[in-house]
C-alpha cells in the first residue's frame, strides 16, 4: 500500500468522511476515488463508513413523552418562568376585544405620563452603558419585527379599529421621538429613560395585541 | 409600509442604529416575542417544534430515558430563563441547540454517562427481541453512548439529526473544520466499537 514517502492509505482515510459527504473539492475527490479503485482495504473502509452513516441517518427518533410536556410546564409556572395563557378567547368579537384591550393597555398608561421637561443634563445618561440601553435595544428589535408584521395587516383592519390604532401609534412615536431626542441631546434624566421604556412597552403591547387579535 | 409612514421611520431608525444583516427570522422572533409575553400557547409551540429533537439528543447522549427526561426539562427551563437573550442573529433552532448541547455536554463532562447500566439495558432488550434490525439498532445506540461527549454530540447532530457542519460549528462554537474532523473520528470510533475493538 506504500510506494513512496507518502502514505496514500492514511491520506485517504483522513478524507473518507468528507468524500462520503460530498464535501471535498473535485480534485481531491477524484484522488480519493482513484485510490479506492486500487486499494481493497480502503475501499472496504469506505463502504463500512458509508453504511454506518446511512444506518445512523435512519435511526428512529423516540416520541416526546406526553407527560414530560406537562411536567415542564408545571415546573416553569412554579418558577414563574411561564405565565397563564392570556390569549383572547375564541368566539368573541375579536376586533372589538382588541380595541378594548388596546385602549386599556396604552391609553391609561401613556396619557398619564408627564411631559419630558428636559431639566439639567445628566451626562451619565448619554452613554450606551446606561442600565436601560440593552432594554431599549431589545424593544427596538421587537418593534422592528412587530411593525413589519402589523404594516401588512393594518390596512385590512376595519376603519373603526385602524384609525384609532394609527392615531395611538403616531402619538406613541411622538413620545418616543421626544425622549430619544432628549437623550441624544444629553438632557436625559433617569425619568426620561424610564418613561421611554414605558412608551416602548406600550407600543409593543399595542402591536402585539393587534397581532394576537388578528391570530384569533 | 407606505400606509404607516411613522412605522417606516421607526424601522429605519432601528436599521440605522443597528446596521447588521437581518435574515428572515420573523417566525423565530414572533415565537420568542409570544413566549416573552407569556403566552402558554407559544411555549407549547416551542415544545412541539424542538421537544422531540432535544429529548432524543439527551436520550442518546445519556443512554437513559429517565436522565433524558430530566435533562430535557432542565434545558427547557434554561431556555425560558434565557429566552430574552435571543436576538435573531442566529436561527432560533441553532440558538436552542446551542443552549441544549452545552447543558447536556456539561452534564457528562462533570459525570460520565453510566454506560454499564445502559449496556445492561441494551443486553436485556437484545434477549427480549430476536429481530436482527433491532439488535443492530441497539448496538448502534450502545456504541454512540461510548463515544466521548464531544464526538457523540457532533455525530448525533450531523448523522442522526441531519444538521450541517456550519450549524454544528455555531452550536458548539468550534470551526467548521473541527466539526468535520470530529465527525470523521467519531465515525471511525463507532466502526471500531461495533467491531468489538476498544478505540
Amino acid at each position: 500500500m506504500r510506494s513512496d514517502d507518502r502514505n496514500p492509505c492514511a491520506e485517504t482515510e483522513a478524507r473518507l468522511s468528507h468524500w462520503l459527504d460530498d464535501d471535498l473539492p473535485a480534485e481531491e475527490a477524484a484522488s480519493v476515488r482513484a485510490h479506492l479503485t486500487s486499494c481493497a482495504p480502503c475501499a472496504n473502509l469506505a463502504a463500512e463508513l458509508g453504511a454506518l452513516r446511512d444506518e445512523l441517518n435512519r435511526l428512529p427518533a423516540a416520541e416526546f413523552p406526553p407527560a414530560l410536556a406537562e411536567r415542564i410546564r408545571r415546573q416553569a409556572e412554579s418558577e414563574r418562568l411561564l405565565r397563564r395563557d392570556r390569549r383572547l378567547r375564541p368566539g368573541r368579537p375579536v376586533w372589538a376585544a382588541a380595541a378594548a384591550l388596546i385602549l386599556l393597555a396604552t391609553g391609561l398608561t401613556w396619557r398619564a405620563m408627564p411631559p419630558d421637561a428636559a431639566p439639567a443634563p445628566d451626562r451619565a445618561q448619554l452613554t450606551i452603558d446606561h442600565p436601560l440601553a440593552d432594554a431599549r435595544q431589545e424593544y427596538r428589535y421587537a418593534l422592528a419585527f412587530l411593525e413589519a408584521q402589523v404594516s401588512g395587516l393594518l390596512p385590512l383592519a376595519p376603519a373603526e379599529l385602524r384609525q384609532p390604532i394609527q392615531s395611538e401609534m403616531a402619538q406613541l412615536d411622538q413620545l418616543i421621538e421626544d425622549r430619544e431626542r432628549t437623550i441624544a441631546g444629553g438632557h436625559a434624566t433617569p425619568q426620561t429613560w424610564e418613561t421611554l421604556m414605558d412608551v416602548y412597552q406600550c407600543k409593543v403591547e399595542l402591536l402585539a395585541l393587534f397581532l394576537s387579535a388578528d391570530e384569533g | 409600509m407606505n400606509a404607516i409612514p411613522a412605522l417606516s421611520s421607526s424601522v429605519s431608525l432601528v436599521m440605522e442604529h443597528f446596521p447588521r444583516p437581518v435574515p428572515d427570522r420573523s417566525e423565530d422572533l414572533n415565537l420568542v416575542a409570544r413566549i416573552v409575553r407569556g403566552e402558554e400557547g407559544a411555549f407549547r409551540e416551542l415544545l412541539e417544534r424542538y421537544g422531540r429533537r432535544i429529548f432524543n439528543l439527551a436520550r442518546r447522549m445519556s443512554g437513559n430515558p429517565a436522565t433524558a427526561e430530566d435533562l430535557t426539562q432542565e434545558v427547557f427551563l434554561l431556555l425560558l430563563r434565557k429566552i430574552r437573550q435571543y436576538d435573531g442573529r442566529a436561527a432560533l433552532s441553532t440558538w436552542i441547540y446551542r443552549v441544549a448541547v452545552n447543558r447536556i455536554i456539561s452534564e457528562f463532562r462533570r459525570q460520565p454517562p453510566a454506560t454499564e447500566a445502559a449496556e445492561g439495558d441494551m443486553a436485556a432488550l437484545r434477549i427480549a427481541s430476536a429481530a436482527p434490525a433491532l439488535h443492530r439498532r441497539l448496538d448502534l445506540e450502545a456504541a454512540i453512548g461510548r463515544l466521548p461527549p464531544g464526538y457523540r454530540a457532533v455525530l448525533l447532530m450531523h448523522d442522526v439529526e441531519g444538521l450541517r457542519h456550519q450549524e454544528i460549528a455555531e452550536i458548539l462554537d468550534i470551526s467548521v473544520g473541527t466539526s468535520k474532523s470530529q465527525l470523521h473520528h467519531a465515525r471511525m470510533q463507532m466502526r471500531d466499537l461495533l467491531q468489538g475493538e476498544t478505540p
